[in-house]
Order: C-alpha cells, then sequence, then structure tokens
C-alpha cells in the first residue's frame, strides 16, 4: 500500500504522573482493521482520544493521509468515531443523530437524505429513525452510534470498546457485522478492546498495550503464536505458565528445572544457566494421553486427572503433576474416555513454550 | 411484638404528618391570610366573610402601580437574564473543565448569598456613585439585584447539570460541530430545563425584592418600593390585592414548573 492513512509518530501523553502514552509510534493501511487490544487503563482510550484530537499529545506528532493534524481541533479532522457508551445525542432521534455528522458539514439537504438511507439501511435501521435513542436496544444504540461514524466517508474509523455493553449473543453477532462493514467500506478501523477474543475474531493486526507502551505490534495470528514479550505471553490466550531454572543451554535448545521437573524449552535470546525464566505454554498446544499413549513432542510428563471442565466442543483437563503443580489442557471433548483420578501423561513440544526472564509478580 | 411495633409505626407516621401539618401553617397560613383579606370589605377584621373585588379594582385604576409593575418586571427580566448567563458559563466551566480550584470558585459565586440585600444595596448604590460616577438607574438595579440572584441561579444549575455528559460534546466536536455550535446543537437542549429553573427563581427574587432596588432606583417605583411607600399612609386595599396577586403568579408558576417536571415533559439530562 502506498501512503499510510494513519501514521503516529513518538506520541508521548502524560496525566500527571501516569503516562498514558509512551513514545507510541505507529502506521496503519488503507483497509486495514487494526485492534488496539489491552487491560483497563493501559491506554487505549486516550490512544483514540489523541488520533480524534480530544486530547493534545505532549510530544509526538499525528498524521491522516499525509497531513500532520497534530494542531487540529477534533471538529477539523475528519475521522469517525464510536465511542464506548455510544454517546447517542438523546434529545434528537435516531435520523437526526445519524445525519448529525452530515449537517455539520454542511452537506446538502439531498445528500443527507440520500446517505441517512444509504446508512439505515447498511446497518438494518429501517423502521427506526424516528426513534429516540431511548427506545431503542442496546444492539440498536450500537448500530446507531456506527451509522454516525460511518455516514460522512470518515478517512478512519475509532470504535472504542464498542460492543462491551452487550451481552455475548449479540456481541457475538456484532463482531461478524462490524468485521462486514469494515471490508465493505475499506477504510481503516481502530478497534479498542481489552477482550482479546474479539481482537482476534475481527482484526488483521493487533498491538498489545501496556502501561501506555505497545508491547507487541504484529499479525493477528503472530501475536497468538509468537508472543514477543512476557506480558503479551500472558494476556492473549490462555496458556500454562512453569517458572523455573535454566539448567543447561545447547544451541537452540534448552532445559529448565521447573520443580524438578524437567522441561525441554526453545532457549530465550540472551539467557544464560541459571536465570529464572517463565515458560508459557498455550492451552491447547499440549495433549493427555495415557501412560505411554502415542503424541508428538518432547515433553512428556506424567500425573493424574483431576478434573474435566466440559465447554461443549472443547472440554479442560486439569492435571495434577507428581510435584505439585496442575497444568490444564485444553481438548476435543468427545476424544477420549477418561475418567477422574486416572493416570496420564501431558505431552508437549519444546517448540510450542515462550520463554521470558521471570516477571517480579 | 409485631402488633407493638406496627403501633409505634403508627404512632411515628401520624406524629411526623402533624408536625408537617403546622409547619405548612406556619409558612403559609398569613400568605393565605392576606389572599383570604383581599377579597373582603373589612381588611381589619374580615370575618364574617363579606366578599367583593374592590380592591382589585382600585389596584387596576391605580396608575402608579401601573407604572411601577412595568418597571418591576423589566427589572425581573434584566436581572434574569443576566443571572442565568454567568449562573451557566459558572457552572459550565466548573463541571466541564474540573479545574483544581473548581471548588474555591463554586464557593466564590455562592459567597453572596451571605451578605444582607441592605448592604449589598448601599454598597452598589456606593461604588457606582463614588467609583464609576454613575447615577442609579434600571441598569444598575438589574447588576446589583443579580449578585444574590446568580448565587440561586448557580445553585440550581450546578444541581441539575452534575447529571450532564460532558462526552456529550466531545462526540459533536469529533462529528465536525465548533465549540459554539456544539453548545446550540447539544448541550443547550439539553440543559434548557435547568436555565429556565434559574431564570424564574432569580427572576422571582429581583421582581420581589425591595432594599437592593430601593438604593439603586431611588425614585423610580417598583412594585416592593411603592408597596412599602404606601405602608405609610395605612394598610390600602391595593396592597391586599397586589400581595395576593403576586402570591398567586409564583404559585402557579411553581405549579406547572413541578407539573412539567413531574410527568416528564421536561427532563434533565439523560433519558435512561
Ligand atoms: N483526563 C485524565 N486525567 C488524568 N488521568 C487520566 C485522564 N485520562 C486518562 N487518565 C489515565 O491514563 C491512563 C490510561 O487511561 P485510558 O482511559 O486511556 O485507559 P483505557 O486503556 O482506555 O482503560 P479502559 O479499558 O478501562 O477504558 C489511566 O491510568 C487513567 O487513569
Ligand atoms: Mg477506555
Amino acid at each position: 500500500m502506498s501512503e499510510p492513512v494513519l501514521e503516529l509518530r513518538n506520541v508521548t501523553k502524560r496525566f500527571g504522573s501516569v503516562t498514558a502514552a509512551d513514545a507510541i509510534t505507529l502506521s496503519v493501511n488503507q483497509g486495514e482493521f487494526f485492534a488496539l487490544l489491552g487491560p483497563s487503563g493501559s491506554g487505549k482510550t486516550t490512544m483514540l482520544r489523541i488520533i480524534a484530537g480530544l486530547e493534545v499529545p505532549d510530544e509526538g506528532g499525528v498524521f491522516i493521509n499525509g497531513q500532520d493534524v497534530t494542531a487540529l481541533p477534533p471538529y477539523a479532522r475528519g475521522v469517525g468515531m464510536v465511542f464506548q457508551n455510544f454517546l447517542l445525542f438523546p434529545h434528537k432521534r435516531v435520523g437526526e443523530n445519524v445525519v448529525f455528522p452530515l449537517r455539520m458539514q454542511g452537506a446538502s439537504k439531498a445528500e443527507q437524505d440520500e446517505r441517512l438511507k444509504w446508512a439505515l439501511d447498511l446497518l438494518r435501521l429501517d423502521g427506526l429513525a424516528d426513534r429516540y435513542p431511548h427506545q431503542l436496544s442496546g444492539g440498536q444504540q450500537q448500530r446507531v452510534a456506527l451509522a454516525r461514524g460511518l455516514i460522512s466517508r470518515p478517512a478512519l474509523l475509532l470504535l472504542d470498546e464498542p460492543l462491551a455493553n452487550l451481552d455475548r449473543e449479540l456481541r457475538k453477532e456484532m463482531e461478524v457485522e462490524v468485521r462486514r462493514y469494515q471490508v465493505e467500506l475499506d477504510i481503516p478501523f481502530i478497534y479498542v478492546t481489552h477482550n482479546q477474543e474479539e481482537a482476534l475474531t475481527m482484526s488483521d493486526r493487533i498491538a498489545v498495550m501496556n502501561h501506555g507502551r505497545f508491547e507487541q505490534v504484529a499479525p493477528k495470528l503472530e501475536v497468538y503464536t509468537h508472543p514477543t514479550s512476557r506480558f503479551v505471553a500472558g494476556f492473549v490466550g490462555h496458556s500454562n505458565v512453569m517458572t523455573g531454572t535454566l539448567a543447561a543451554i545447547e544451541g537452540g535448545c534448552a532445559s529448565l528445572d521447573w520443580n524438578g521437573v524437567t522441561v525441554a524449552v526453545r532457549t530465550p535470546p540472551g539467557a544464560s544457566v541459571g536465570d529464572r525464566v517463565d515458560c508459557f505454554v498455550k492451552l491447547e498446544k499440549m495433549r493427555v494421553v495415557a501412560p505411554g499413549g502415542a503424541a508428538q513432542g518432547e515433553n512428556r510428563v506424567p500425573g493424574t486427572l483431576r478434573d474435566i471442565i466440559f465447554k461443549g466442543s472443547t472440554a479442560d483437563y486439569l492435571v495434577t503433576l507428581e510435584n505439585g503443580a496442575e497444568l490444564m489442557i485444553s481438548e476435543g471433548s468427545e476424544t477420549m474416555g477418561f475418567q477422574r483420578k486416572d493416570p496420564l501423561e501431558v505431552v508437549w513440544s519444546a517448540e510450542a513454550g515462550a520463554c521470558f526472564p521471570a516477571g517480579g509478580a | 411484638m409485631a402488633a407493638g411495633s406496627r403501633v409505634a409505626v403508627a404512632a411515628y407516621k401520624g406524629g411526623s404528618g402533624l408536625l408537617l401539618t403546622l409547619l405548612y401553617l406556619f409558612l403559609y397560613a398569613p400568605i393565605v391570610y392576606v389572599i383570604y383579606t383581599s377579597f373582603n370589605k373589612d381588611l381589619i377584621w374580615p370575618f364574617p366573610p363579606d366578599f367583593t373585588l374592590d380592591a382589585y379594582f382600585k389596584l387596576a385604576d391605580s396608575s402608579t402601580y401601573h407604572e411601577a409593575l412595568w418597571n418591576s418586571v423589566l427589572l425581573g427580566l434584566g436581572s434574569a437574564i443576566l443571572c442565568t448567563v454567568v449562573a451557566t458559563m459558572g457552572s459550565m466551566s466548573i463541571l466541564k473543565y474540573r479545574s483544581r480550584w473548581r471548588g474555591l470558585i463554586a464557593v466564590i459565586y455562592l459567597c453572596p448569598l451571605f451578605v444582607a440585600d441592605l448592604l449589598v444595596g448601599i454598597s452598589s448604590l456606593l461604588f457606582n456613585r463614588q467609583v464609576l460616577g454613575l447615577p442609579g438607574n434600571m441598569g444598575s438595579a438589574m447588576i446589583a439585584n443579580a449578585v444574590h440572584g446568580t448565587s440561586f441561579a448557580f445553585l440550581i444549575m450546578i444541581a441539575q447539570m452534575a447529571r450532564y455528559d460532558w462526552r456529550l460534546d466531545d462526540a459533536a466536536m469529533v462529528f465536525g460541530a465548533k465549540p459554539l455550535r456544539c453548545f446550540w446543537e447539544v448541550t443547550l437542549p439539553i440543559i434548557w430545563p435547568a436555565m429556565l429553573g434559574a431564570f424564574i427563581i432569580s427572576f422571582i427574587l429581583a421582581f420581589n425584592n425591595l432594599e437592593i432596588s430601593f438604593y439603586n432606583l431611588g425614585a423610580i417605583p417598583t412594585l416592593p418600593t411603592i408597596a412599602w411607600g404606601s405602608l405609610r399612609f395605612g394598610l390600602g386595599a391595593e396592597l391586599f390585592a397586589l400581595a395576593a396577586l403576586v402570591n398567586g403568579v409564583v404559585l402557579v408558576t411553581f405549579t406547572i414548573m413541578y407539573l412539567l417536571m413531574r410527568y416528564r415533559i421536561v427532563s434533565f439530562g439523560h433519558r435512561d
């Protein structure tokens, strides 16, 4: 792609002693669905507010389509936004809410009508134009907020946890919908969420944020399979964490002494024998087999089945090991006929583990 | 035991009901008495009743009262507009911009409540005359009356606007509204009931005020000043009619305001 639609260069924003954005550099391309994933308070909303112009960065610049907009007020930036609590205007009808950005731009009445019809059709809101926001369901309000964000053909759309207030069913449905609109419109969406499933479902690329900093920015699959920091490994996906001391290093392979159990791992970059490390292995990267059963993997640890948590298509197996630790393994639910207290073995490959220097906490 | 506690609750309810009734009697009996008397022939001892509208005809005929009424309305409107504008700007800036000093600013807005009318009247007269070299007139009376009015208007505005969600303004700005447009399109349509409340209260305050108006207006009559002046010539029938009318108008205004709010014809902030 030629020029990025959005570029942040070294953007920093402090609130007193809190650094909500710490030297953030980023570029987002045309048609990209970009997710900003991070725990509460990591600075996601602040980032969106800086892009929208609602917050002025202390340092650094914001560029939209190559133009420096750092000093421009929000109303001169031409971005669309869907706010965390929708923020529909309570005294305006749905139609007036949706058409508001066009009116502010001084679009002709004919254009307003035409675009309104387009937006209401796209978001399946026909027939609701004369209602007030408080007369709508959560899902409908959400779609009105989206329609309002999209109607004026913004250069990019910012979405701040737009699905957080919806119930699970509706959220699943809207995840698919939102992705569909994005593909249809072919503009970049910058989608803030603290829900990793949402980020993994919808986005092309994910930035994982923590304490105002980007921990990793990469295509979603890579973030999931190859986390580059301890924080990302712990935050994205569900993992077993094994904390131990590196006992030996042989080139790319190392062995970890995990409370008496020796575990084969990839050698973490720059590590040396004696280091304390955390090894993260995703639940679904481990297998449970009957003792001596067939499975691929350098690591094979005996244990006892404590419980099975049935999850529908999958089940989580809780296995107590001889060193007293417990592992959780995600498997297909109908495959095996294990019972509680059955002896079995947990198997995984060294490749599946991601090791980082042990965290202080 | 259950029966005993039920009796206690009943006694408690009855007791507080009685107390409330006495309080209302104490507050409203004089007003009711004045209204009742204004419809009677005998103003000194209006029992048994002998109804007549004489007092009202006298009031309608009196040209001094006409002029005074006009002046009072003018004074009330001017002062109320001033109060509402200043109080709206004040409460908006405190709530929206969340300054470190907002507590102090709010207290400064409220301080005039503790200054007696008489002092506000005299000091604004002195200040205008000695420092600014201005004579007392309608304009200075409006401003002087706005001193207390603004405090009350501010109290009303801040109480109602505490529920306003300023992120709505953020939304409006992102969608292209400049600050003034944003106020006009989003803030004003939501906060106008609070502004109306502030306006009505400050209007009534200025309309009814005696001391401040007296010192600033001198010979220009308002309803309270001529009512007070005419007291020196005994209790005229017009005074009873006037008091009854003013109280009646205030009562009706408040009833309407209450009904509007009760049935949510106007509502404050978000409709949830
Ligand atoms: N206006 C402000 N004044 C002071 N501190 C602020 C302000 N806005 C944000 N912060 C601080 O900046 C940090 C980042 O806040 P932000 O709202 O961006 O987090 P977030 O990632 O959106 O969190 P959440 O998921 O809870 O919405 C927090 O520590 C917050 O307390
Ligand atoms: Mg947030």
